[in-house]
């Protein structure tokens, strides 16, 4: 059982280690069509940029919608209480190449799964995003 | 088993949707409106009726009487307007129009803001009474507007009239279900006796859990038979051909079966799995533009405008751009031609596909629509083009099935669930493919 109640939660935790990884360029709630991401960032170091779902308990759902995402980002990641994730949720994102974060009670960070770079993305989604979040930062 | 040329019949939810009609009305077979909408712009439907159900275009048109909207929870009929600067929550003008124009007992639903109950037609005399009245209405409503306007009086006679007459119809649901059912044959019944020189249609409105009911379905197809109608609308409320379970798809395939040995069987909200029960004797479905492939009893109120979706026509269902999109480089849709070929070749998509794969995008497009807009929302220029796909698609599924057995068509969805079931972005909303399949089969 986690100690987190909303989604929302996980946002700060979240947001702080990918910003310690480099995605210092963030933005959150950005619309994609009829979806939203939750967190979008980009690392000016690397050039690469990723989108993030953040899900409590409906890991299917993140899973669907950070497929989607493949197409504006380079990594995609579902960040799920850590409780929340075992081996099936592992194998089942590991299998469409997105990455997993594990968010422990405390708040501390742990990359679960590597994603793989989306060979999906569409250049003129991902710069869209890139520039909105440049802009935001 | 009877095979049908199944009939495209377009209902017009207002007269926004006027110009889709006006493009597609040499493609379709008709076009069916609501009474109430007659009621809030009788001139305007007057001459939208004549010109789309008369003889230039082909196309017939039906008046749908809404009657069942006079025994439910009656604020469904109302809404808040100002008097005098001060806010009422009464009748909206055009159910109390509608009530006026069809007299007895529906008037007095109004005037006294009470609705109908079973009990008020107990009797046989209040049964052809309402039926008349109902009947009366589609026969001579449109006529009678030209009537009235001394320009257009020596038209009237020439007007054309419904393709059929429906017969009033109330929801059949809840504890009472069968009771309301049971009156479906009486009005039938009743109406067919009018002699009306227009062919007669039932309708059936009932809770889609009545199609797990083997009584409710025996008492359908037993007595509606015999009634003296030459045709029936089917109508079972939030039924959604994309969801339903496949016992509810046979239960709809058998009814329509087997009431289409003595009649024109009709869905009166259907999709794609209407247009294949064609095969196994429907006559027809109805249907909005881009919309409207199941309906609710109680109507949608408060919602902001839905996003139209693009229709996957081998999927045969709306899904989002980046759903569709995501799944091209799985697909080997790498460039325009092989999108044409693989997605969709109609003249709209070629139209917006012409240079590069990422146009696709524009049949998604968003926009703030005001300036005090929280969250962006569907240009009307992108709902247009989905509209258009869409409509462009049906015309043509309507086209190809009437070519097709029930064999081709079972072959036909095989195919597509092997393909696009394996589509992680789309997989979740592909299900229906077997689903249909197998109740086509069964």
């Amino acid at each position: 059982m986690s100690s987190y109640r909303r989604e929302a939660d996980l946002l700060a935790p979240v947001s702080a280690y990918v910003r310690r990884k480099g995605f210092r360029w963030q933005d959150t709630e950005l619309a994609f069509y009829e979806y939203r991401i939750d967190l979008y960032g980009f690392s000016r170091v690397d050039a690469m940029s990723l989108a993030i779902e953040l899900k409590l308990k409906n890991w299917r759902r993140a899973l669907q919608q950070t497929i989607i995402y493949q197409l504006c980002a380079d990594w995609v990641f579902a960040a799920l209480p850590e409780s929340a994730v075992n081996d099936v949720v592992q194998s089942a994102f590991a299998e469409h190449g997105v990455g997993l974060i594990g968010v422990g009670d405390t708040g501390r960070c742990r990359q679960v799964l590597v994603p793989r770079q989306s060979p999906d993305v569409r250049e003129w989604y991902r710069k869209h995003f890139v520039s909105l979040v440049c802009e935001a930062g | 088993m009877t095979q049908v040329d199944p009939k495209l019949i377009i209902r017009l939810g207002s007269h926004a949707e006027k110009d889709y009609l006006e493009k597609t009305a040499r493609l379709i077979d008709g076009v069916i409106v609501a009474a109430n909408l007659v009621e809030a712009t009788p001139g305007a439907t007057a001459s939208l009726l004549n010109k789309y159900g008369g003889k230039k275009y082909g196309t017939v048109y039906y008046i749908d009487p809404m009657t069942y909207g006079y025994a439910q929870d009656l604020d469904l009929l109302k809404s808040e307007r100002k008097v005098k600067k001060k806010p009422v929550f009464d009748f909206k003008r055009s159910y109390r129009g509608l009530s006026e124009q069809f007299g007895g007992m529906l008037a007095q639903v109004v005037k006294k803001d009470k609705r109908l109950t079973r009990r008020d037609l107990t009797t046989d005399s209040a049964v052809e009474t309402l039926c008349e009245s109902v009947a009366n209405y589609q026969m001579n409503r449109i006529g009678g507007e030209f009537a009235k306007d001394p320009e257009y009086a020596s038209f009237a006679a020439s007007i054309s009239r419904p393709a059929a007459i429906l017969t009033p119809y109330f929801y059949a649901g809840g504890r009472n279900a069968m009771r309301w059912l049971e009156l479906v044959p009486r009005l039938a019944r009743a109406t067919a006796a009018l002699d009306l020189e227009i062919p007669v249609h039932a309708v059936v409105f009932a809770d889609e859990q009545l199609l797990y009911d083997d009584e409710a379905m025996e008492l359908l197809k037993t007595d509606l038979p015999g009634t003296g109608v030459e045709g029936v609308w089917l109508w079972f409320s939030s039924l959604n051909e994309h969801v339903a379970e496949v016992e509810q798809l046979v239960a709809l395939r058998d009814l329509a079966s087997d009431l289409a040995n003595t009649m024109q069987v009709n869905t009166m909200h259907g999709g794609y799995y209407s247009l294949a029960l064609s095969r196994i004797g429907l006559s027809g479905l109805s249907h909005g533009i881009g919309y409207g492939e199941q309906k609710d009893v109680a109507p949608v109120q408060g919602q902001s405008t839905p996003t139209v979706r693009y229709y996957l026509p081998n999927v045969k269902k709306r899904l989002g751009v980046p759903q569709i999109e995501r799944t091209f480089r799985n697909i080997g849709v790498t460039n325009v031609a092989e999108f044409h070929k693989q997605i969709c070749d109609c003249v709209v998509c070629k139209g917006v596909v012409r240079s590069s794969l990422r146009e696709f995008s524009a049949f998604g497009d968003l926009h703030y629509s005001s300036p005090s807009s929280q969250r962006k929302s569907q240009t009307p220029a992108a709902a247009k083009r989905c509209r258009f796909h869409f409509m462009l698609n049906r015309i043509r599924e309507r086209d190809k099935v009437r070519q097709q057995s029930i064999e081709d068509i079972v072959a036909e969805l095989e195919e597509a669930a092997r393909k696009w079931c394996r589509q992680p972005s789309i997989a979740n909303d592909a299900d229906h493919l077997h689903r249909w399949r197998e109740a086509l089969e069964d």
